[in-house]
């Protein structure tokens, strides 16, 4: 009987097992689809459509994305703001945080008010652009990455309901020992909150990786745009190259749909292998905040 | 005594953010200072534009003739991708014109797809340029009715700018004012795009379709199609794109009826309507919707355009693919040959033949235009239509005005100045071919080769040139387009643009009707289509839409 329960058991975890392998096969197998259909060329992508084994390879896509000079730049800037957006951005987040989580601070509320307004309503663009290029100079400036988006109000909503559930005792016993707030941010809250504080690094750095509307608004130097917009604009250029071609009367042939997969598999890079290891981050990242204690 | 402590800190901490904020707000105050001036400059300049640019004009036509004049940096923001070899053609510029025009550029490049938000912003904010790319489908309309951009009209028809006054002349730009001024130099190479249909010639001769597979009449057209479906198993006898379908196969030939004043107009890009002049042409004295009831339609001779139109597309249906509605890139399929036939413009001609000709060297790229009139090359039977799409603005707040039109001047003046921003630099990037043609040197990968620019900065009729990829059938289309005399501009209607600013919410919502069931419709893929018509007609004159 018992031995009946137990390769029953074994049954159903080794058939959760196959669907799983199966499922993920399934979310794998676009993607192998995209890296197969980058090494091939434009007329047969267009004439066996997308297959694992393209019957002839190429690495004409590949030639065309890496002629855009600003690959490397792009990469960099995007690294650059990655790191150093997100290390900034949790500082000032999290002593903002720590501020309005503290019951003696009276006007707590009236700032944490002030910050959620910004959550409901906006300027629009054309005041953002006059603020940020004429008011703040930070056109074709790396800062205009970083500056505006410091304090994401979201993350730091989040971040002072996880202080909140900090037990007071632990910073008043801290108190009574001699420490000052910023000690007890430093030396006890912040190690307490590491969960909290990975999950908002992580939406932080995955807001900095994606960013493309500030390069596309602020900069006109080429080489001081991000990865992200790089990728749209390669992209926007080859199809609009290739509409323009035909409509103006010159015969141009442009790698269409191979080159958009090269883009993709280029500039998916180093994002990819990093999403399996943080993954467990973004599940703990659904319940900060929600849950007590 | 930490408690204190602590709330000293605290002070002291909060002393600081307040001073940084402080300090902020200060240079704030500076940048607006700062900011505000050129600010006002361009509201001064852009009510005293046209005085200031004719002081300035005198200036530029001097500084243009005599000595050399004092260096300038230009700043341009233009729409498109940067081209390749772009440096080394500024460079050419700058050694051809060093000692007479004396002018850099610092060029910005901006990808069409965010050009019209960037623009907005730009301009909005008071950024300084001294040449941009404006469009009627852009912002021209509201920029120009702010006073954003400089009236050029003393600068054309001038005789100290030769190249202007030829590349702009007042038929022209009468057609193109904008706000009652001419503060945009049009861009357009040609008078009316020639629709066709695009087809395998070699196919079409091997079956004995047509006058040696040159196919003119929509029964050969058929024809082939047919033969297409029982020969070429696979192949889709005709890609229609998603938002065309059928585009103007079916089109009823209201050339003939112009003489009738009637017309046919479009608002926004799915309502369609015909419309009657009175003998002066000088009011509207009818107008039908495509569906209408036969009143509507009696001042029109009792028939409905868009009913043969959308019945024949039904019956055609049957040569597309089922999933047309999905096909983005139906040139594609033509391409490769997986395709027999695919409907465009003349425009589009080079780059088809040469895509076919390298994919399948047997290929014959065959071009049937489809309006009679059109095929004959009937002259001044179309109406010309002079309002450019594409456009150059100076702003008012440009303080440079003069050596930006010297510029341009430079640049309409002859057909090697114009040649080297539109084709590159002459042997390296092109080579002529003939007197109006060019192609590519051989060895040159297009690529990585310098792209034509033309739309967003140099395209004129007067200086055109054609691709040497032209089929011989289909470059005496493409030149008769190029050529104003050509066509009617004695019409009324020529030159006119509706302005919609008033009525945007009607044509939004009737727009959203009608663009339901236009696709399906151009397509031929809904059975009944002219009831559908009827129906979705009536809805809309019931809900006074």
């Amino acid at each position: 009987m018992k031995r009946k329960i137990y390769f029953g058991d074994r049954l159903f975890t080794i058939i959760c097992h196959v669907l799983l392998a199966l499922f993920a096969l399934i979310c794998l197998f676009p993607f192998l689809l995209v890296i197969s259909a980058s090494f091939t060329d434009e007329y047969t992508l267009l004439w066996e459509g997308y297959k694992l084994f393209p019957s002839k390879l190429s690495t004409s896509a590949y030639q065309l994305v890496m002629q855009t000079s600003q690959l490397g730049s792009g990469y960099l800037v995007t690294i650059f703001i990655t790191v150093a957006g997100t290390a900034a951005s949790l500082l000032v987040t999290s002593m903002m945080s720590y501020a309005l989580s503290v019951k003696k601070l009276k006007i707590r509320n009236k700032v944490a008010f002030f910050v959620y307004f910004t959550m409901l309503f906006s300027g629009g663009m054309v005041a953002n652009y006059l603020m940020v290029v004429k008011y703040l100079h930070l056109k074709d400036n790396l800062l205009v990455y970083i500056l505006p988006a410091l304090v994401s109000p979201w993350n730091m909503m989040l971040l002072r309901n996880f202080f909140a559930t900090i037990p007071e005792s632990l910073a008043e016993s801290a108190k009574i020992d001699g420490a000052n707030d910023m000690t007890i941010l430093m030396k006890i809250v912040l190690p307490i909150a590491k969960p909290g504080l990975v999950t908002i690094g992580l939406f932080y750095a995955l807001s900095y990786w994606n960013e493309w509307f500030k390069a596309m608004m602020y900069m006109d130097k080429e080489n001081l745009i991000t990865l992200q917009y790089l990728i749209m604009k390669i992209l926007r250029n080859i199809n609009f190259a290739n509409t323009v071609a035909g409509s103006v009367g010159v015969s141009v042939n442009v790698p269409t749909y191979t080159s958009r997969m090269a883009t993709l598999v280029v500039t998916i890079g180093p994002i990819v292998f990093l999403y399996p290891f943080l993954q467990k981050y973004f599940v703990k990242g659904l319940t900060v905040g929600g849950v007590k204690g | 005594m930490l408690q204190k402590r602590s709330k000293w800190m605290a002070l002291a901490l909060a002393a600081a953010m307040c001073a940084g904020t402080l300090t902020g707000c200060g240079n704030d105050d500076a940048g607006q200072g700062n900011s505000s001036a050129p600010e006002s400059q361009s509201s001064e300049n852009s009510v005293g534009g046209q005085s200031s640019a004719e002081e300035s004009s005198k200036g530029g036509a001097e500084q243009a003739g005599a000595e050399t004049p004092d260096p300038v940096t230009l700043k341009v923001l233009m729409t498109g991708d940067k081209p390749n070899d772009w440096d080394a053609v500024l460079d050419e510029f700058y050694n051809r014109t060093r000692d007479t025009l004396n002018i850099t550029f610092d060029w910005t490049w901006v990808p069409s797809a965010d050009y019209k938000d960037k623009l907005n912003v730009k301009m909005t904010a008071g950024e300084e340029y001294d040449l941009v790319f404006d469009a009627p489908w852009m912002h021209l309309r509201t920029l120009s009715q702010d006073g954003i951009y400089a009236d050029l009209s003393p600068y054309l028809n001038n005789d100290d700018y030769p190249g202007l006054k030829l590349a702009f002349p007042e038929d022209v730009m009468k057609y193109n004012k904008y706000s009652d001024i001419n503060c945009a130099l049009p861009l357009f190479w040609c008078y009316g795009g020639q629709n066709l249909v695009m087809y395998r010639q070699d196919w079409a001769k091997e079956w004995n379709i047509g006058t040696d597979g040159q196919i003119n009449s929509h029964d050969e057209l058929k024809e082939y199609l047919e033969a297409v479906l029982a020969n070429k198993p696979g192949v889709t006898p005709i890609a229609l794109k998603n938002n065309r379908g059928f585009y103007h196969l079916f089109d009823a030939v209201t050339v003939e009826l112009q003489d009738d004043h009637i017309y046919q107009g479009t608002l926004g890009k799915d309502i369609f309507f015909a419309y009657k002049l009175n003998d002066e042409e000088t009011e509207v004295v009818a107008t039908a919707l495509p569906g209408d009831p036969a009143e509507y339609w009696e001042p029109f001779g009792g028939v409905d355009f868009w009913k043969q139109k959308v019945e024949t597309s039904r019956e055609w249906n049957k040569y597309c693919e089922t999933d047309s509605l999905n096909q983005a890139d139906p040139g594609a399929l033509f391409q490769i040959g997986k395709a027999g036939a695919y409907i465009d413009t003349i425009d589009a001609v080079p780059k088809y033949n040469s895509l076919l000709r390298n994919n399948a060297p047997e290929a014959e790229l065959g071009v049937y235009i489809h309006e009679e009139a059109a095929r004959n090359m009937e002259k001044g039977v179309y109406t010309a239509s002079v309002v450019a799409s594409n456009c150059l603005c100076v702003p008012a707040s440009s303080d440079k005005i003069d050596r930006t039109m010297a510029f341009l001047n430079w640049m309409f003046e002859s057909q090697e100045n114009h040649d080297l921003f539109e084709y590159g630099i002459e042997g390296v990037h092109w080579e002529a071919v003939g007197d109006s043609q060019y192609k590519l040197p051989d060895g040159v990968e297009t690529t990585t080769n310098y792209n034509p620019l033309g739309y967003n900065l140099s395209w004129n009729p007067n200086y055109y040139r054609f691709s040497a990829d032209y089929t011989e059938y289909a470059l005496p289309y493409a030149e008769f387009s190029a050529d104003i005399t050509n066509y009617n501009t004695d019409s009324r209607i020529t030159g006119f643009s509706f302005k919609s600013d008033s009525v945007t919410t009607e044509i939004t919502q009737c727009g959203a009707i009608l663009g339901e069931v236009l696709a399906p419709l151009n397509h031929g893929i809904l059975d009944e289509p002219y009831q559908v018509f009827q129906d979705t007609t009536a809805q809309l004159r019931e809900n006074d839409v």
